[in-house]
Parts: C-alpha cells; structure tokens; sequence
C-alpha cells in the first residue's frame, strides 16, 4: 500500500509531459520511417519516377547518337515543361492530398487515433509531428528526383549553366507547394469525413476552374501563388490553359511567397485546433 | 528514427547537394565566357550596341538556302558588291560579323572571313576612286562608291574597306575602321563588355547565325510606335539565333529588367501563342507554323524556339493560293 | 445477465433465388446507400449542370438562328458534351468506385460474400452495376436527354437526317466512359484495402498519362503518342465515332486496342484478386 507520502514523491518525480514542439518532434521521429516505408512511397515513386524514366530513355538516344527531341524541342524546354506537368500541376498536389489527408484520417480508419491521445502529448504536436514528417518525406522523394531529372535533360541542347538559377527556383517552390497544399489538407483531413474527394475536387476541379476566371476567384487558389513562382513558362495546351494564360495576373515574389505562407500557417493552425477540440467517432 | 529512414533521408539530401554543387559551379563557369572569342571580335570595340555573326559558307550550303534561292532568284546587292570591290559574297567570304553602334553616324562594322584577292580588290577599289591609306599597320581603301557600303549613306560617312589580317577584311566607315584597328592594339575589344559576352557566349555554337543586342537602344529609335515603346523598355537584352541547315531552327531570347517584367513578357507571349493556336487550328498552314514555336524562360529570361521546316517554307510559298475553304459544319437546330 | 445469442450454424430461412440473381442485391445494396449520401447526389446535380447550358444553348439557336454562327449545333457540340462529362464522370468513379471491393477486402466481407450462394462473378457483376449505373447517370442519361432536348426544342430530326450517326456515337462513346473507367476503377479497388489509396492510386494512373502524353508530344512534334494518355484514347476514339476531323494522329485502331487492352488487364485482375480464400505460398 502506498502511504499519502511516498504518492507525494512520486507525483514529485515523474517528468513533466512534454510540450508542443517536443512533443512534435517525438511524434514526427515515429511517423517519419512509417510513412517512408509504406504503400504510399510505392505511389509517390510511380510519380516522380516516371519523368526519370523518360528522361533516362531520352539520354539513352543521346548516347546512341539519336537526336531525342524534335525541334523547337531543347532539354531545358522539355525540363520546364516536366516541371509544370509533372510537378507543379500533379506531384505537388495530388502527394498533398493523398498525405495530408490521411494525418488523421488514417488512424481514425485503423482506430489507432486513441493511442495518439491517450499519450502525455498535446493533440496539436500529433498533428505537427505528423505534418512535418509528411513534409520531410514528401520532400526527401520529390526533390532528388527533380535534380537527377535536371541533370539528365537539360545538357540535351542546353546548357547547365544557364538552367540553374531555374533548378534553384523549381527545388524551392517543390519544397514550398507541399509545404502550402499539405497544410490545407491536413486540416480537410481533420475536419471532413471524406477529405479525398473534397481534395481532388479542390485540385482538379476548382483550382482549374478558379485560375481560368478573371478577377479574385484566384486568389481564393493555392495553384495562383504557387504558379506564379514558376520560373518556366506555362504549357499552352487546350482552351482552359489558354484562358488560364490570358486572366492570368501574376502576384509578384513576395505576394506569392506571403500568400503561401499564410495558406501554410493558418491551415495547420486551423487543423491543429480543429483536432484539440474535435471528439473522433470511430466506426465500427 | 530507424537507421534505414536516416540513411534515406542522408543518400536524398546528398543527391540534392550534389545536383546544387554541379549546377553552382556550371553556372559561375559558364558566366565567363565559354570559348576563346574568334579573332575577329578583336576588332570590335566594346560599346557597340549590337552585335551579329553570320557562317556564310555553312548556310549557303544549306539545304534550306537553296530553296530559298530558288524561290527568291535576285542578287541586286551581292552583284554590286561583286563589281565594286571583287569580293563575291558566296564564294569568298566564309564568315561575318557586324558591330552595329546605336550611336553616331558610323554605322555598322562588318569584319569578313575569307579568301580575299587582295591586289584585284584594290585596283578595282581605286578604279572606282578610293584612295589607299595605311592606319595602324593595316592597309585601308577610303572612299568607296556609297554603293558598296554596309548601309545608306549618312552625313559624314566614308564607306571604306581595310585588310585586318590574313584572310581578314572589314567594311565600314573610314572612322569606324580606324576606330577598329585601335581596339584590336589596345585591347579595349567586344571580350571586355562582360554583359555582352555573357549573351555571347549563349548564343555561340547555338545556330549559324545570331544577334546579341541591347533592347534599350532598339526603343530609342523614333520609328518605334510608342505603345511598342514601352513594352520594349522592359527587355534589357535580345539575343537571336538561328540554325540554318535543312530547315531552320531558330530561337528569340530577351532578358527583361527584373524578374516580374520576365514573368509579365513571358505571360504575354504564351498568352499570345497559345490565342493565335486556337484561332490558327483552322488553318493546317497557321497550325503547322505555330506547332513549330514554343515559348519557354526562367527568371528574367522569356526564350521563343521555332522551327520553320522545309514544308512549312512550301506551305508559305503556297499562300497565294489558299485550298478551298472547308464547308462549315451544317447548322441545324 | 445479458442474452447469450446463438452463433451456431443455423439453416437458410430466407426466400430462395434461382441462381445468377444474386448480384441484384449487392446492386440494389450499394445503390440504396450511395443515394443516400448528400455528396453523392450533390455529384449528380453538379454533372448536370452542362446538360442545362447545352439545352440553353439550342433554345438559344432555335429562337435566334444567328446565334448558330456563334454556338453551332451539331456533332461537335454533342462531342464536346460527351467530353465534358467525362470530367464529372472521374469524381463520380473515385467517389462511388474507390472503396466497392477495397472496403470488403478490409473487413474481410470478401469471403463472407463468397461463402454465401454468390459466385465470384456475381459478386463483381453486382459491384460493377453499381459504379456503372452511378456513371450512366453523369454521362449517358444526360446525353441521350440532350438528343431527346433538341428534337424537343427544334421541332424536327433534321439533324438526325443530315446526321443520322450522332445518336450511335452519343451512346456507344457515352457507354465507353461508363465501361472502362468502372473496370479498371474495380481492379484497382481490388489490389488495395485502402479505398484513399484505390482513389489516389486511380487519379495519379489517370493524371501521370496525361502528363506523360505531353512531355511526348513536345519531345516528338507529335500527337501521334496520345495512346498513352487514358482519357485520351476515349477523344480519339470519340472523334472517329462523331466521324469529326481527329484532334489527335493516333490511329483509332490504336486507341480501341489500348480501352480493351486496359478491360482485359482489369478483367484480369479482378479474376485473380475477387477470391474467397487467399493462397499464400
């Protein structure tokens, strides 16, 4: 039997929780190795692997003295526009969707939410540990592959030298875009019960919608701020690309930047107080 | 975290570095100047305004040069150049490259490779009343009939021609070639405009033939119509290029004042390439012109890349005489 | 004390089905509970959108004829309609497909289905039924109510007459977005019990080609390469259907072979993946 003193002691001796960021950074140290060797690495390595891909069959022509690309074709054109249509417009994106959605979504579905919130943590470190792990793992894929991508196109009709101030470019807004679409859909993870097709909508239908539109519907996208950083010029392909390039106004860098950042900082925030305050259902 | 995530995380940021480290280092290596200059940019001072070489021989060989001369037969100039000074533009000369200066009335310097029958051209020069001189070491012929000049003449322009080197001619004014072969002995040469070469060295090796030009001076022109104007005076640099061989390849590169005037251009051309695509769909000839282009840049930089193939250069031709429209589709409510 | 129930094995007491007509009921299950979910019918609503700007649009050009100079009426409009569904068509196939095998699989309902007088292909058939018809509804039944709409409004079948392929083409290119988007939606459906990952899994396929198809056509001048691009292959086949001038150099042959070339990849599949008990070697 325990005396009132020596429970005294003990409340005396045992450490304090940890706090927010501390707590964060426990919560990222376990998320990061599950959420690298997962399923969805196979997915995100199907999207960024597959420009590599082309660019090592276009390189393999250049070894066997083939000439890849057909006129006005150079390795910094094609490098640019795998940018815009693999990276910008779908890598970014839908990687933010499939991830952030699934901060909370996925261990409310696998009901293992309660042992995050059982645990001497405040629920806000949850989320942010798992944010930036998404962040640090997304981030870790994407980028080598946008580099090795460079490496290999660019020297076909081009010239290192001079692409490079656009690598620098390409590898921040990369960095920045999942940084801003994972912070939103982190918080549609935490708040809606079927965040995957809200975020799919958002893209692939809105963003599309809402850019191709004159006035400040736009700004109401991340795809306008992001876009805008984007130092290669923009695929004139079919009627909405069109209309896109005409109504598009371009925010400046510190527009576009201040506008991802608040994107970035309001929606964590937001989807850090929605998961304090929300009470998870689990179905079963 | 498992050592298997940090090693990860390690091999990723490693293969970032890496690619950065190459890029840095291609990019400061290849602001200098990529090849050692041809020797004729020893005579080309370094406040011209433009610049602009031509490989003579390697486009008269061309393919598509033969097309064009025999859809465009007539050879007015290169038959007077021909009388005047002997010099035949398509057998003798191998390379040119023109300094062009925005201001003064010295007009364009035009430094010539090639092989030259130095005794002929004189004699057919004084013939047609210049007057040799020696300047610098260098034989001039001052005075030449205004027909044989580079361009119309001015108020104080001398057309005249001086031996630089071996198998190296200029065509000029008196002034500009005196003005020439002081730079070649001072070294005050092209290779010292360091913004200059930097768009040089981009376009060398690029094409048989190329422009580097500063915009600003294009705008100070009173012929420009001032809504032009002031589109213009946001580039800082052109630089054209072009690849003559069976067909032509041909790029259009300008470098804005800062990276919003870049990020506005290049809006404006996509914009405007792809407005002409869909109005020009209709039409297979407009549709096989703008398939061809493509506008592309980074940063400060908007890059047009077209092509004009030998079928398109058929379907110009051809022009004249449109197909018979197709019938629009029936409209029947 | 609370009520101990009997899980023993007890004997059928339902009503008996002739064989084959089991799949009506997985149907008619997944239906009901579709329906009765708001963003669904919100799905629908939205994806009939078009169907009312296009009747606008023929009343417009019956009322005033010159109006046709600007919004002809004619295969194109009816191609471009088909097309334009084909957007809506995706959400509903994510939303209505992306968990139809993938949710059983998780609860390991699979081999209770199984166990029950249901065959495999029953089982598949009543799942297809229920993304194929949530798919007709954006996609055929408007298009074919569209036709109905400008014999309405115009008051005759000239266009039929001047036209007489436009009412096959509607159908046979509407039907194609229902078939083969809902097959391969259900194979991938089958490899995963994740309907967020069938659902990115089935937007990154379908984004990646598009991509892919334009970084080929800008390396070779070329859209004869739109054979790698799913939606693609339904444009060019949908314009050899409308018999329009073809916005793409692939052959239609190609691209017919490529939309059965992906049914039979998913019929496959699902033939090997929809299985009561899983062999592990």
């Amino acid at each position: 039997m325990t005396t009132p003193t020596s429970a005294a002691a003990t409340r005396r001796e045992a450490p304090a929780p940890p706090g927010l960021w501390t707590g964060a950074w426990r919560v990222f140290d376990l998320s990061i190795g599950q959420m690298l060797w997962s399923r969805r690495t196979v997915f995100m390595a199907l999207v960024v692997g597959l420009p590599v891909v082309v660019a090592l069959v276009l390189r393999g022509l250049v070894i066997v003295g083939a000439q890849p690309f057909r006129p006005p074709a150079t390795g910094p054109i094609v490098f640019g526009m795998m940018i815009w249509g693999f990276f910008v417009r779908l890598a970014v994106p839908v990687l933010a969707i499939f991830y952030g959605t699934a901060l909370i979504a996925d261990e409310v579905e696998d009901r293992t939410i309660t042992y995050l919130f059982t645990r001497p943590v405040p629920r806000a470190a949850v989320l942010l540990g798992k944010y930036f792990a998404f962040l640090v793992c997304t981030v870790a894929v994407v980028l080598p592959a946008v580099v090795v991508l460079w490496l290999l196109i660019v020297p076909i009709d081009g010239r290192l030298s001079a692409a490079f101030p656009a690598l620098a470019a390409d590898l921040g807004i990369v960095a920045v875009g999942l940084a801003a679409y994972g912070a939103l859909f982190a918080f549609v993870g935490a708040t809606l019960k079927r965040p995957l097709l809200f975020g799919l909508l958002f893209v692939f239908g809105w963003e599309v919608f809402a850019t191709a539109l004159p006035g400040y519907l736009r700004q109401l996208t991340v795809a306008h701020y992001l876009q805008a950083l984007v130092p290669h010029a923009m695929p004139s392909d079919g009627a909405v690309a069109m209309l896109q390039m005409v109504f598009r106004d371009t925010p400046g860098l510190v527009h576009s930047l201040g506008g991802l950042a608040v994107i970035t900082v309001v929606a964590l925030a937001a989807a850090a107080r929605r998961v304090t305050r929300r009470e998870y259902v689990l179905e079963h | 975290m498992t050592p298997s995530t940090r090693k990860f995380l390690f091999g990723s940021a490693l293969v970032v570095s890496a690619g950065l480290c190459t890029g840095l280092v291609a990019y400061y290596s290849g602001a200098l100047p990529g090849r050692a200059p041809r020797t004729e940019f020893s005579y080309i001072p370094a406040d011209v305004s433009a610049v602009a070489f031509a490989d003579v021989r390697d486009i008269m060989d061309s393919e598509f040069s033969q097309r064009v001369r025999d859809a465009v037969p007539t050879g007015a100039e290169k038959s007077r150049l021909l009388a005047e000074t002997g010099i035949d533009v398509e057998r003798d000369i191998d390379t040119v490259l023109a300094g062009i200066s925005g201001d003064g009335p010295g007009g364009p310097l035009v430094v010539m490779r090639g092989r030259f029958d130095v005794s002929r051209i004189e004699a057919l020069a004084v013939q047609h009343g210049a007057r040799q001189e020696q300047y610098g070491g260098r034989s001039m012929l001052v005075g030449l009939s205004a027909q044989a000049a580079p361009q119309a003449p001015a108020e104080g322009y001398v057309p005249s021609l001086a031996f630089l080197d071996d198998g190296l001619l200029a065509i000029g004014d008196a002034g500009a070639l005196r003005k020439a072969i002081d730079v070649a002995a001072s070294g005050q040469d092209l290779a010292t405009n360091p913004d200059m070469m930097r768009f040089v060295a981009g376009v060398q090796g690029s094409g048989n033939a190329w422009l580097v030009g500063r915009a600003d001076q294009v705008a100070r022109q009173p012929q420009v119509p001032e809504q032009f104007r002031s589109q213009i005076e946001a580039i800082n640099w052109v630089a054209i290029s072009a690849d003559i061989d069976r067909d032509v390849r041909g790029m259009i590169r300008a470098e804005a004042r800062d990276e919003e005037s870049g990020q506005q251009l290049r809006t404006m051309v996509a914009g405007a390439l792809a407005a002409a695509r869909m109005f020009g769909e209709q039409d297979a000839r407009l549709a096989a012109i703008l398939g061809a282009v493509q506008a592309s840049g980074a940063g400060r930089n908007v890059e047009l890349s077209f092509t004009v193939s030998p079928t398109v250069l058929d379907l110009i031709k051809t022009a004249a005489h449109p197909p018979t429209p197709a019938l629009p589709e029936p409209v029947v409510p | 004390m609370s009520p101990v129930h009997d899980q023993s094995y007890r004997r059928y007491a339902g009503t008996r089905r002739p064989p084959g007509q089991a799949w009506m009921v997985i149907l008619r299950h997944g239906l009901r509970t579709f329906l009765a979910r708001k963003v669904f019918l919100g799905l629908l609503l939205l994806a009939w959108v078009p169907f009312i700007v296009r009747s606008v649009q023929i009343y417009a050009v019956v009322t005033y004829p010159q109006a046709a100079q600007v919004l002809p009426i004619g295969p194109g409009m009816f191609r471009d309609f088909v097309d334009m569904q084909g957007t809506f068509a995706f959400f509903v196939t994510v939303f209505v497909g992306a968990g139809l095998i993938a949710n059983d699989r998780r609860a390991n309902a699979l081999q209770v289905y199984l166990s029950k007088p249901l065959r495999r292909v029953e089982y598949v058939a009543g799942k297809f039924g229920i993304l194929a018809l949530s798919l007709t509804a954006v996609t055929l039944l408007p298009a074919v109510m569209l036709l109905i709409m400008q014999i309405l409004l115009a008051g005759s079948i000239d266009l039929h007459r001047t036209y007489p392929g436009i009412a096959p083409a509607v159908i046979i290119a509407s039907l194609l977005r229902v078939a083969v988007p809902a097959l391969a939606m259900l194979a991938l459906s089958s490899l995963s019990t994740s309907s967020r990952y069938v659902a990115v899994l089935y937007a990154g396929l379908l984004f990646v080609s598009e991509a892919l198809y334009g970084i080929l056509t800008l390396v070779t001048g070329s859209t004869r390469v739109a054979w790698v691009s799913f939606s693609r292959n339904l444009d060019v086949v949908t314009d050899a259907l409308f018999r329009l001038p073809p916005r793409y150099e692939t052959p239609p042959m190609v691209a017919w072979l490529v939309l059965v070339g992906v049914a039979v990849v998913a019929v496959s599949v699902l033939e090997r993946r929809v299985r009561g008990v899983e062999v592990v070697s």
